[in-house]
């Protein structure tokens, strides 16, 4: 594997100012900046229609922005796509691969594209790293979805590229195999690859990302990483307990701190300004009502709470 | 080059392992030469069986010199029992011929009795006998000939049905296997996006496209050579011209077919309309361009359609080559239609290319 050298400071390996991109009346791409660390895990998040692929097709060179620069690793995107391919790994969003040639024979066709594509023994160590060595021999429409997605994956690694792409590289994924390709984007990334990819999961995003794009009507409405993004977004944090009977509604508005509550016949939740102000007092409240809180949990907002805050609706609608 | 030799050979894998491109290239032309063959065919090798009746010296002359022609299997029987064979259909001509000795003057009646359910067949046999009665008549009465008939075949070989179809499935199937395999194949990889990902490596538009013409060539090549061979050792297809002319020369209508295919690929913007316009355009050729039949037999008003469709030339040089030893000097327009047809063809396909 090719080491990234290390960056000067700043340094983007991608920086992309005033990406715009329409489709006659439609506008796919408003206004995009985005800079990229090398080194990276970067996530654009955002719901379906977004302009998340077409942003990722435009800093890909595979598509041509009406207006805007786009630099990968030094290379103008617009005016040498041929050098730049060279240098990424690209996964498209659902392709399907040839049919008819065995996994092998599939990552040597690509390997071979490069100029500095994996040679046959770089090529097996990338399927063990995959794990699809014990399918190497097998036919692409042998391998289930997960596995499809990892060879997918792996077919982007052959050049040994500077920056990944991946998109939705986990959707339609069970949660297994949605888990097992974040350990492989963990891997990949670990090998010195600046990985960016887009998803409308926004727990993944949460979980791979160093920084976070949010995306929405073709613009980016926040970027930063996933921490201060809800961080910045200061909503109060909720308490929420499961009981066997409802506690008294009126007597956990009274408590110190909360701003909203809801209580049902399982459980409550309450918005507080002051996790430690309303806890104790609560915790108190439930055993003089000889009442057990099961299932106790404090939960600050999540990327869900920021897109909706951003946007108004939410992610997954 | 070497993307480019890479992307042909996994090409030519896939197309020797997709056993429907395996059945549409090979299979199914020799299918129809089968077919086509009995049903049709029968060879047209002439074959005649002749009953002569009668026991005088006439009769014997006339057994001795039937005896002597090769494709005559002659039979003695009764009257009765030849007539009976004749209505059977196992004879297909009767003579009759009185036992007295002929003399000048009282000249014998010879009676023919011939099965006229196959006219060219009978019509065949009538002359043929008539000839051998003559030369009967001649030795007895030994008058010298005045007028000689020298009649010498040109094209001796005499072509049979499958001779002259053979070439033509083979051209056909070059045809499909261009026109339809190449325009299917390429929506095909545009629709499941596979064009779209390979944009994304450094394999270019002319590294991709050269690479599909190589492979389909290549299958050309595997056509001709194991389509001749299966002709000739099975079907006992002669050939009187020389390989490579024919293989050259089917090569050319193989570029000329792909590129049509290429261009119905990039006409079309989804498979089913790839389909359909790959079968209108390969369905005139295959029932118009003299495939299955020879062309002077159509009707005048079709002939000028049949003069502008591309197979027509492809399966009028292939038959030239084969039948009639034709060689490259001979096949100008046939090549020179073929060579404008992979022009225009790559001119709209050059137009109407996406790789999405």
């Amino acid at each position: 594997m090719r080491v990234a050298s290390p960056p000067e400071i700043g340094q983007a390996v991608i920086a992309a100012h005033g990406l715009r991109k329409t489709y006659g009346k439609l506008v796919a791409v408003k206004q995009v900046d985005l800079e990229i660390q090398p080194g990276e895990v970067f996530g654009i998040l955002g719901p379906n229609g977004a302009g998340k692929t077409t942003t990722l097709e435009l800093v890909e060179g595979l598509r041509k922005p009406d207006s805007g620069t786009i630099i990968v690793d030094g290379i103008d995107v617009v005016r040498y796509p041929a050098r730049l391919r060279q240098i990424i790994g690209v996964q498209l969003q659902s392709t399907a691969l040839f049919t008819h040639l065995t996994n092998f024979e599939l990552l040597r066709l690509f390997a071979s594209f490069y100029d500095r594509g994996m040679n046959d023994r770089e090529l097996d160590q990338l399927l063990a790293q995959v794990n699809l060595t014990e399918k190497r021999n097998n036919k692409v429409q042998e391998l289930s979805g997960g596995q499809q997605q990892r060879l997918s994956i792996a077919l982007t690694l052959v050049n040994k590229p500077r920056v990944v792409f991946l998109d939705e590289p986990t959707t339609g994924l069970d949660p297994q195999a949605r888990r097992n390709l974040w350990d492989l984007v963990r891997a990949i990334n670990a090998q010195g690859q600046t990985v960016v990819l887009t998803t409308h999961y926004m727990e993944e995003a949460e979980i791979l990302c160093d920084r976070i794009a949010i995306m929405d009507r073709g613009e980016i409405l926040a970027l930063d990483t996933p921490r201060e993004l809800i961080a910045q977004l200061n909503t109060p944090p909720v308490i929420s307990g499961l009981t066997i009977t409802p506690l008294p509604q009126d007597r956990i508005r009274n408590l110190p701190a909360v701003q909203d509550v809801r209580v049902d016949d399982e459980g409550f939740e309450l918005h507080t300004t002051d996790t430690a102000a309303t806890l104790v007092p609560l915790l108190a409240l439930a055993s003089e009502a000889g009442l057990e809180i099961r299932n106790l949990t404090v939960r600050q907002g999540n990327l869900e709470d920021v897109f909706l805050s951003l946007t108004g609706r939410s992610l997954r609608a | 080059m070497k993307r480019l030799l890479s992307m042909t050979r996994a090409q030519l894998l896939m197309t020797v392992r997709a056993r429907q491109a395996l059945f549409w290239n090979l299979a199914f032309p020799i299918i129809v030469l089968g077919l086509l063959s009995v049903v049709i065919g029968n060879g047209s090798a002439f074959n005649a069986t002749v009953g002569v009746v009668g026991k005088g010296p006439l009769a014997d002359a006339t057994r001795h010199a039937l005896a002597s022609i090769k494709d005559v299997k002659l039979k003695t029987g009764s009257e009765a029992e030849e007539r009976q064979a004749l209505k059977n259909g196992d004879r297909d001509a009767v003579l009759v011929i009185p036992d007295e000795t002929p003399a000048t003057g009282h000249p014998v009646v010879v009676q023919m009795l011939y099965d006229n359910t196959n006219l060219s067949q009978s019509s065949a046999i009538v002359s043929l006998v008539s000839q051998v009665v003559q030369g009967v008549d001649r030795a007895y009465t030994h008058r010298p000939e005045l007028v000689m008939l020298s009649s010498q075949g040109i094209n001796a070989v005499n072509n049979s049905y499958v001779d002259f179809l053979a070439p033509g499935i083979i051209a056909m199937s070059i045809m499909t296997g261009g026109v339809l395999g190449i325009s299917g194949r390429m929506v095909g990889y545009r629709e499941q996006k596979i064009l779209k990902r390979l944009r994304a490596t450094p394999l270019s538009t002319v590294e991709f496209v050269l690479a599909n013409v190589l492979s389909q060539l290549v299958v050309v090549l595997a056509q001709v050579v194991i389509l001749m061979l299966v002709a000739t050792q099975l079907f006992n297809v002669k050939v009187v011209g020389d390989i490579p002319t024919l293989i050259l020369f089917a090569l050319l209508g193989g570029l000329a077919f792909l590129t049509i295919g290429f261009a119905i690929s990039g006409l079309a913007k989804t498979g089913e309309a790839a389909n359909a316009l790959g079968n209108v355009v390969t369905m005139p050729m295959m029932f118009l361009s003299g495939v299955y039949f020879p062309i002077s037999g159509a009707p005048e008003w079709l002939k000028p359609l049949i003069g502008v469709l591309p197979l027509t030339y492809l399966a009028n040089g292939m038959r030239d080559i084969v039948l009639r030893g034709v060689g490259a000097g001979g096949l100008g327009i046939d090549a020179l239609v073929l060579a404008i047809t992979s022009v225009l063809g790559c001119g709209v396909a050059a137009r109407t290319f996406r790789w999405e």
